[in-house]
């Protein structure tokens, strides 16, 4: 294999982890509440800001800030939650659908506002930066190692929380079987408002990352929640497993489109996989059969 | 008595007829603007409500700007809108300004697409537009006569940079980076024939749709090249996210050019930005112009220059403007815009002459980061700083 | 112990119940017959909170429950097993049973109460690792009766439990809930199955088009003659 085929390789395994790591927060939130949440790639950007708020304006290293971020967008999401979402979630599932696209739209388009307001200077970016790793002509970006690392990590402990905690067994319950759930005693609105918290809280610790590697701006949240969109279904609603290997496998695609086919293609690549999959297997690589 | 009488009368008559005659006066010069207060344009020019409001009151404290119809000075006084970097947006408010706040003058917005919105406002209603930051040649094929532009065309935009580097004749090769909107493509494409004149050889041209965050397949392959110049032809953030990949991967040629590489680019960047060499209007220390003025008028509105490049040129169209109006001695449209027309002028930024179409004259300089300072480097007789040539590879 | 006055609601569009009025109390069995589309499964939803009457009072244990949510109506001791059963697919038998347990009290006495269960349904035991969705149509109602009572419910309501299983395995059923009942749970148990259940009921009402149109004692309702036609096929 050629040198340049394995850099390639190597910075689309890279790029795809941080698509991973964004996308199985909204996962979570489809699986568990059957609500497509447009808001996602707001989190994600406010938890660049507060990231990089706090390396500009403490010193503290972004790696650091994704842990933190964790617990103030939990906190955030329960609020979002009970204020937005609660009033709606017992609606019939079409209905549900198309009103949480509603009011997750209307909640991005004004978080979008209420940013561009008070942030002056829309391009920002991080300069901390790793110096990267060489073997045998690959270069490796150590930063984007690094999360790639962090984002397994992440992976494989949500994955524990899921299948071994009471709690994290009870939001399985209620993907698997809300009827049941209710039955069950399973608080459904609480263990939501959970479940919700937790993929905010992962899209703002993607965004602490995001933000030492490319530039936000107030209004890069849309278009970001598209694609993890397209990483969720290609990896299968609901499979955390899933996402993390969508998302690799976007980014090994549109690093090689690029490269061999040229950069106006990228984009593109992302739709067509989507629709190969959705052909070949609904449900996602990792979903269940409905 | 009734001859003094009458007298007095009529002497009271004419000392009333007197401030008549002066009131038809307009009580202020009215300039009407838009700036990017939000928006992808807000990093370039969002607090520049500050900088025109600071070159009125500059101008307000000596009186204003004389007119000799009304035989005073009179003050001058702007209307801003914030045309959210938008173009339908923009088009609503130049609308406005002609129509409801019935403005004598206009400055264009940021950019060439909401430049080339804006002015067909002006051109409708017969009001004069100095258009600042845009240098599209399409703004000017139109046939309109109510435009000028302070700057030159894009093609030019790095001209200097190209004869510089034909003269030291060590770069042997260049590739270009481009992002695909109508400035940066503009400027590409006047880049590639310089380039080509110059005698170094184009090895490859990468235009990447304006969105793209990932750069590692165009690193990959700009390292198996080996150019010794890489030239970015892009907007701020398209730049940042290049040069940090860029740094990421270890790509290290002997110079890096990008077009627009002001504050936020080297705040952003932190080390990766030394070296960068690209286009500035005006540096601190430059041996040009009034540079007191721009001082002045950047202090008073609390705007740093590294941080905004743009203000120089800003402060370049408010001479153009007072001197067309003090030039024509009156307010009236039609002889304000032909007074425009014909100016020759030494502005802040270098000579000031417009084409028969209306752009400018006034190019940028080359300057380089030199340990976080901008420094022009060409020409030798308005240099502020030596060209590093190699650069020093990423730490 | 619980007791529906006068309840009318709707299923989805149409209603389903007219003025339903029974009560099951304590240490009872009691079976509400009818057939298909009478209303019987609206009855015992509207008791578990998963759908809210139109009209009428719903108290468990003397206390007001309609309005309330099925987990707090869970945390009450009012347990349903569906009709659907409703398991967790992708869970073992021992997952689901542990999650049957989320009310506070329940959890604490979890391990007891699964040891119980396995008593009561030994095949279970066996498989207890088992994905729940990969077990026979009779082993899954095992399950989901398991399930219902790791909530530790003082009242079990059991929504037609013996659809599609062979007779062998309804016979077993019906000994197990008798078994149920005998441990202080009392039982309102949905039925069509007309003929087991009046047999193992103290009391019974039947319902016909979202009214209720007889009750009585197990015992009377067996000898009615046009009982007897209708739902004995006799």
């Amino acid at each position: 294999m050629s040198a340049d085929l394995i850099q390639l390789l190597v910075g689309g395994v890279l790029l795809g982890g941080i698509y991973g790591l964004a996308a199985f927060g909204l996962s979570i939130t489809f699986g568990v509440l059957n609500v497509l949440n447009l808001a996602h790639g707001e989190f994600l950007m406010l938890g660049s800001l507060l990231s990089y708020g706090l390396f500009v304006g403490l010193g503290i290293n972004p790696f650091i800030s994704a842990v933190l971020v964790i617990p103030v967008f939990m906190l955030l999401g329960v609020f979002f939650y009970l204020l937005l979402l609660k009033p709606i979630m017992d609606k019939p599932p079409h209905q549900l659908l198309v009103a949480s696209i509603l009011v997750t739209m209307g909640a991005s388009l004004f978080i979008e506002d209420v940013t561009s307001f008070f942030w002056e200077r829309p391009v920002t970016g991080i300069s901390y930066s790793l110096p990267p790793m060489e073997f045998s002509g690959v270069v490796i970006s150590s930063t984007r190692l690094l999360i790639l690392l962090f984002i397994f990590a992440l992976a494989c402990g949500m994955q524990l929380y899921l299948k071994k905690t009471f709690v994290g067994k009870s939001i399985r319950a209620i993907v698997q079987g809300r009827e049941g759930a209710k039955m069950v005693g399973i608080p459904i609105s609480r263990v939501s408002a959970l479940a919700f918290s937790i993929g905010m809280a992962l899209a703002a610790s993607a965004g602490a990352f995001y933000v030492t590697l490319f530039t936000v701006t107030p209004v890069m949240g849309i278009p970001l929640t598209i694609k993890y969109l397209c990483v969720v279904v290609l990896g299968g609603l609901g499979s955390i497993v899933g996402s993390v290997f969508g998302g690799l496998i976007l980014g090994i695609a549109e690093t090689l489109t690029a490269y061999y086919w040229g950069a106006e293609w990228s984009p593109t690549i992302a739709f067509i996989l989507l629709i190969i999959i959705l052909i070949i297997k609904p449900e996602g690589l990792f979903g269940a059969k409905k | 008595m009734k001859m003094r009488t009458l007298s007095v009368c009529l002497v009271a008559a004419v000392l009333l007829a007197i401030p008549f005659a002066a009131t038809g006066a307009p009580d202020a010069i009215h300039i009407g603007a838009t700036v990017s207060q939000t928006g992808h344009f807000s990093s370039e020019i969002g607090p520049f409500k500050r900088l025109m409001n600071a070159w009125a009151g500059i101008v307000n404290e000596q009186g204003g700007i004389m007119v000799k119809e009304y035989g005073k000075k009179l003050p001058v006084k702007f209307t801003i809108y914030d045309d959210k970097s938008d173009q339908a947006t923009v088009k609503k408010y130049y609308e406005r300004l002609a129509t409801v706040d019935k403005v004598n003058l206009m400055l264009g917005p940021y950019s060439s697409p909401l430049t080339f919105a804006a002015s067909t406002a002006a051109e409708n209603h017969q009001i004069p537009f100095i258009a600042v930051c845009a240098n599209s040649p399409k703004i000017y094929t139109r046939g309109f006569k109510w435009i000028v532009g302070v700057i030159d065309l894009g093609q030019r935009y790095t001209y200097r940079y190209w004869e510089m580097i034909r003269k030291e004749g060590k770069a042997k090769s260049v590739s270009f980076v481009v992002e695909d909107t109508i400035h940066p493509l503009g400027v590409f494409k006047g880049s590639k024939a310089l380039a080509e004149k110059a005698g170094l050889k184009v090895l490859t041209s990468d235009v990447v749709p304006d969105k793209t965050r990932d750069f590692t397949p165009i690193i990959t392959k700009l390292k198996k090249e080996n150019p010794d110049i890489i030239y970015v032809s892009s907007n701020i953030p398209f730049a940042i996210n290049f040069m940090k990949q860029a740094k990421e991967m270890s790509l290290n040629p002997n110079e890096y050019h990008c077009i627009h590489h002001s504050g936020v680019f080297r705040d952003a960047l932190g080390s990766a930005a030394e070296d960068v060499i690209g286009q500035s209007y005006w540096v601190e220390g430059m041996k040009l112009g009034d540079t007191q003025l721009i001082n002045d008028v950047l202090k008073k509105a609390d705007v740093s220059e590294p941080m905004y490049p743009w203000s120089p040129a800003y402060v370049a169209a408010f001479q153009i403007l007072r001197k067309a109006i003090e030039d024509a001695g009156t307010l009236d449209n039609k002889k304000v815009m032909e007074r425009l027309k014909q100016l020759e002028m030494e502005t802040v930024l270098g000579e000031e002459v417009f084409s028969d179409t209306g752009y400018g004259s006034i190019n940028t300089y080359p300057s380089q980061i030199q340990d976080g300072v901008y420094k022009v480097i060409y020409p030798p007789d308005v240099a502020t700083g030596k060209h590093r040539y190699p650069r020093r590879p990423f730490k | 112990m619980l007791e529906m006055s006068s309840v009318s609601a709707c299923y989805g569009s149409i209603q389903a119940l007219w003025n339903v009025s029974f009560r099951v109390d304590e240490g009872e069995i009691v079976t509400l017959l009818g057939s298909n589309g009478a209303g019987k499964s609206t009855a015992v939803n509207v008791a578990q909170g998963l759908v809210r009457p139109m009209a009428g009072e719903v108290r468990f244990r003397g206390a007001v429950v309609q309005r309330l949510s099925p987990h707090q109506v869970v945390e009450r001791g009012l347990c349903l097993v569906p009709e659907a059963r409703h398991l967790f697919p992708r869970m073992s038998v021992l997952e689901n049973l542990e999650l049957g347990a989320y009310p506070r009290k329940a959890r604490v006495v979890r391990g007891e109460t699964i040891e119980w269960v396995f008593d009561l349904f030994p095949n279970l035991k066996k498989r207890k690792k088992q994905r729940a969705g990969t077990l026979s149509g009779g082993e899954q109602q095992m399950v989901a009766i398991g399930r219902g009572l790791m909530a530790k419910p003082s009242l079990l309501m059991l929504d037609e439990p013996s659809l599609g299983l062979a007779p062998l395995i309804v016979a077993e059923l019906f000994r197990t809930i008798s078994e149920i009942n005998h441990h202080g749970v009392s039982i309102l148990l949905v039925e069509q199955n007309a003929a087991r259940a009046l047999n193992l009921a103290n009391r019974a009402y039947v319902m016909e088009t979202g009214r209720i149109t007889r009750e009585g004692s197990g015992k009377e309702l067996m000898s009615d003659a046009s009982i007897r036609e209708v739902y004995l096929g006799m």
